[in-house]
């Protein structure tokens, strides 16, 4: 059994315990002290009553004689009755008290605690991210004082984070403004020369434009298509879909995927079959593809890139590893946030939806590397049992 | 009913804050089972009541005052209530003489005697007889006792005997079949 630690208010029912109730039974235990004092006191005055076996000689005299002794009984009587009265009455005011005031302290002690636990569950809240909670200001002066400050805190806390959302839309407006820039730059500068060239070529020599007209129509097309390629990659960051997942062997997927590039690239597989992972073909395809495309951009042309797969406990262990110009210190941590890019010709949305892609379908994807000699993507993904 | 169980409550509390704050320990009167006779036209009903004089009533009845301990007889079937009838046990002591006088108004039986021991078996005895009625089945008889006011008349001072029973009002309830056992 877990033992929970004594609170504040366990040691205010304790203190309260010791303090009130200690006072009252000794407070107590002095009145029964003085009770029995008074009863030993009148147990004594029975003596008197042997008065009443005495001769009276004349019958005046024994009247009297019967009124003291009755009167001297019946006090007697009284005094006996009121005490045990007394005594009654002093325990059961002793335990209205106790009753009362323990009511009383129990009440107090709530009407103190429930602002605190009010506090702690707003607090809670804030820590969750939930800025707009916010206190109704009563109670006790110094927990209103409390609360206002909770309230202060919160709402500045709400202003802060509107302000850093509308910051970052428009930083994030701003970064693909310039890169949309720049990327539709790059393509319309040849597009742009090309027609130059021909327009050139029609005032000074109509005829011999057909030499010239199928390097320009080349290289227009060429440009059309990186277009389609950059607004491809744009739709396909925007446009995640719910995963599909399926089981398959990553092997035979990866293998598939290395036919379009073996005839161009040194690839050197270690792929042993008999795995089974659960995943969306499509994203694991555009994953693979993502890390091979950047390690061939990254790497010279005859450069190997090595793709193995392992197994660590119930994990399988992709790696594609490159020999290339690896990736700085300070940039490594920046590689999977959209359009972050150290290449002259890119989105920065490549490995942005490699990671995006992997965290949809719990994969985990990391990356090692060392400036100069390479990097190598691992990615992490949970074995099915066949 | 609420009386009863007003009266229980009241007697619980007592006891509880008696016994938590007070060494002071009195009397906690009790009634015998009921004992019933049932002859031709009438029903003897007796009982007693028990630790009911132990602790501080040798001063109370030694004042010379005349002491009552009350009795109510109910007889019932149901909701319906046949009797309820009162008899009260009266004890006087002279001090003069040393004689304790008790008198038992359901018996008209009268009974002197110097014992004090013998006073308390005396006036804890409880006895009387109910005409019988042939409508009487099964019915619920009980017997309950209490203690009253006393004037002490020469020092003028009233004083509710009650405390002393500690606000218990001692019952014993008989459920019989009366026209059977007839």
């Amino acid at each position: 059994m877990r033992l929970m630690k004594p609170g504040l208010r366990a040691w205010i029912f304790v203190l309260f315990g010791i303090v009130a109730i200690g006072g009252l039974v000794i407070l107590n235990g002095f009145f029964q002290k003085q009770q029995n004092k008074i009863e030993s006191t009148i147990d004594a005055l029975t003596d008197i009553k042997e008065l009443g076996s005495m001769a009276f000689l004349t019958p005046v005299d024994s009247i009297q004689a019967r009124k003291l002794i009755n009167r001297h009984q019946q006090s007697l009587g009284f005094v006996k009755i009121t005490l045990t009265q007394t005594r009654l009455y002093s325990a059961l005011i002793l335990l209205g008290i106790i009753l009362a005031s323990s009511t009383i302290f129990v009440f107090f002690v709530l009407r103190l605690s429930r602002p605190l636990a009010e506090l702690r569950e707003a607090t809670e809240q804030i820590r969750r991210g939930n800025f707009s909670v916010h206190l109704p200001e009563t109670g006790i002066y110094e927990m209103r004082a409390l609360k206002n400050s909770f309230n202060l805190m919160s709402y500045e806390l709400e202003a802060v984070q509107k302000r850093l959302l509308v910051a970052e839309k428009e930083m994030i407006w701003k970064d693909l403004s310039r890169i949309l820039a720049h990327e539709i730059k790059n393509p319309l500068t040849p597009i742009q020369l090309a027609i130059q060239r021909l327009e050139e070529r029609l005032g000074t020599n109509p005829e011999g434009i057909k030499e010239i007209l199928p390097p320009a129509i080349a290289i227009i097309q060429q440009e059309i298509e990186n277009f389609r390629l950059l607004a491809q990659d744009f739709s396909n960051f925007a446009k995640i879909s719910q995963p599909q997942k399926e089981s398959f062997d990553p092997a035979t997927a990866i293998r598939e995927i290395c036919k379009s590039y073996e005839a161009d690239y040194k690839l050197v597989c270690n792929l042993p079959d008999g795995f089974l992972i659960s995943f969306d073909r499509t994203h694991f395809y555009q994953v693979i593809t993502n890390i091979i495309q950047n390690a061939i951009d990254a790497s010279c042309h005859d450069a190997p890139i090595e793709l193995s797969i392992s197994k660590d406990r119930s994990f399988i262990i992709i790696s594609i590893r490159d020999q290339g110009c690896g990736i700085e210190n300070e940039s490594i941590h920046r590689i999977f946030e959209p359009y972050y890019t150290n290449k002259t010709k890119g989105t920065g949305l490549g490995l942005a939806l490699v990671k995006k892609l992997c965290d949809t379908n719990r994969a985990v994807i990391r990356v090692k590397s060392k400036p100069g000699e390479g990097s190598t993507f691992t990615l992490i993904i949970e074995e099915v049992k066949a | 009913m609420l009386e009863a169980i007003g009266s229980k409550i009241i007697a619980g509390i007592v006891s509880l804050s008696m016994f938590l704050f007070s060494s002071y320990t009195g009397n906690d009167p009790a009634m015998r089972p009921l004992q019933i006779v049932i002859g031709r036209s009438y029903v003897q009903i007796k009982t007693g009541l028990t630790n009911a004089f132990v602790n501080d009533f040798n001063d109370v009845f030694r004042s010379g005052t005349t002491i009552p301990v009350e009795f109510t007889v109910t007889i019932r079937s149901g909701r319906t209530v046949f009797v309820t009838n009162k008899y009260t046990n009266t004890v006087t002591y002279d001090p003069m003489t040393g004689l304790y006088t008790i008198a038992h108004n359901a018996t008209g039986q009268r009974i002197r005697t110097p014992s004090y021991q013998s006073m308390i078996v005396s006036v804890s005895q409880f006895e009387c007889s109910i005409p019988y009625q042939p409508a009487w089945k099964r019915v619920t008889i009980k017997v309950d006792a209490g203690l009253s006011e006393v004037h002490f008349a020469q020092i003028d001072r009233t004083v509710d005997l009650t405390v002393l029973w500690k606000y218990i009002r001692p019952s014993s309830v008989l459920n019989a079949d009366l026209s059977r056992s007839s």
